[in-house]
């Protein structure tokens, strides 16, 4: 279960890197230089995560996801109030000049990593306990991928990049 | 202590979850190679095509070079599953970083779907596909099989 956990840990962060990555491409410049750097760093962990024996620094971790999170919701419910006297704002669906969809995926991803995360920290920091059998792991595998693909491709075709890609497709 | 990465050369089949992953994933890539070629007749060899006739199964978008490509992916993973598993596992590591960083470049590519750039003809159901091939792909190839490398490190 524990190398599972680590698993499907490095499959939401790279899931959510690739959203950031994705929402940045399309972003106006002030939010696409922290939408990039966050969206790398998270590629960068979910692989080590994914390569490493134990998950690697697991309360930074904790902590940037939370406040990932927090930023999200703080945007949305902020944004709530402004966008009933700005029309056009709502009319974009946009968060602060990112698209709310992708966003809100990106968040779902790192909630569920950051409460990953915090079992991890209740049982300490290397979780590499007894492997689990080869069906069992491939199947928590599948269904980790399966989630986090789901998700991420369902972000991804709602930026900015992903809807001209859409377009593409018509002709 | 020095310990190995290296998975033991002797893990049979069914015991090695990258060996496993590497047939299925190189079977199925194989034959989607093959099947790819009914839907490219008078499509260019390489380059983007009209996204309208060579899409296969009305979805996925393919010209003569990538189902090449689809061929040799195939038939890397499928030697390389049947061979022994530190080849899989490098092939499957190798094969999902090829994917993933397709992925993330097919959606900047995405926006110039006629571009010369698109020569493999990749649509945004491709990238998806791409995607959840490497995050597979990469997940088994990076975390699986270190029974090896619990022996090497508990040995010395």
């Amino acid at each position: 279960m524990a190398t599972l956990i680590r698993t499907w840990l490095g499959l939401g962060a790279l899931g959510a890197g690739l959203v950031h990555v994705a929402v940045a491409a399309g972003a106006p410049l002030a939010a696409l230089v922290p939408l990039a750097v966050l969206g790398a760093a998270e590629v960068v962990w979910g692989v080590a995560a994914l390569a490493g024996r134990h998950v690697p620094l697991p309360r930074i971790a904790l902590g940037v996801a939370a406040v990932a999170v927090l930023a999200v919701v703080a945007v949305l419910v902020l944004g709530a109030g402004a966008m009933a006297h700005m029309p056009a704002m709502a009319a974009s669906g946009t968060l602060d000049g990112a698209p709310a969809v992708p966003m809100l995926g990106a968040a779902v991803l790192e909630l569920a990593c950051a409460a990953a995360l915090a079992v991890v920290l209740r049982r300490g920091r290397r979780i590499e306990g007894r492997q689990p059998g080869v069906w069992p792991y491939l199947g928590g595998v599948a269904a980790g991928a399966a989630v986090v693909a789901g998700i991420t491709s369902a972000s991804l075709g709602a930026t900015s990049v992903g809807a001209i890609a859409m377009q593409g497709m018509g002709h | 202590m020095s310990t190995t990465a290296t998975p033991a050369r002797g893990t049979r089949f069914g015991a090695s979850p990258n060996r496993i992953v590497a047939t299925v994933f190189g079977v199925v890539y194989l034959l989607v190679g093959l099947i790819g070629f009914f839907w490219t007749s008078g499509v260019p060899f390489a380059g983007p095509g009209d996204g309208s006739s060579n899409l296969i199964l009305g979805v996925f978008e393919v010209n003569p070079l990538h189902n090449v490509a689809h061929l040799l992916i195939g038939i890397a993973l499928v030697i390389a599953g049947t061979a022994n598993a530190p080849a899989a596992k490098s092939t499957n590591t190798t094969i999902g970083a090829v994917y993933l960083l397709l992925g993330i470049l097919g959606f900047f590519l995405a926006a110039n779907h006629g571009s010369a750039l698109n020569f493999l003809s990749l649509n945004t159901p491709d990238h998806f596909l791409h995607l959840a091939s490497a995050v597979v792909l990469l997940a088994v190839g990076l975390g699986a099989d270190r029974r090896a490398e619990t022996r090497v490190a508990a040995a010395v």
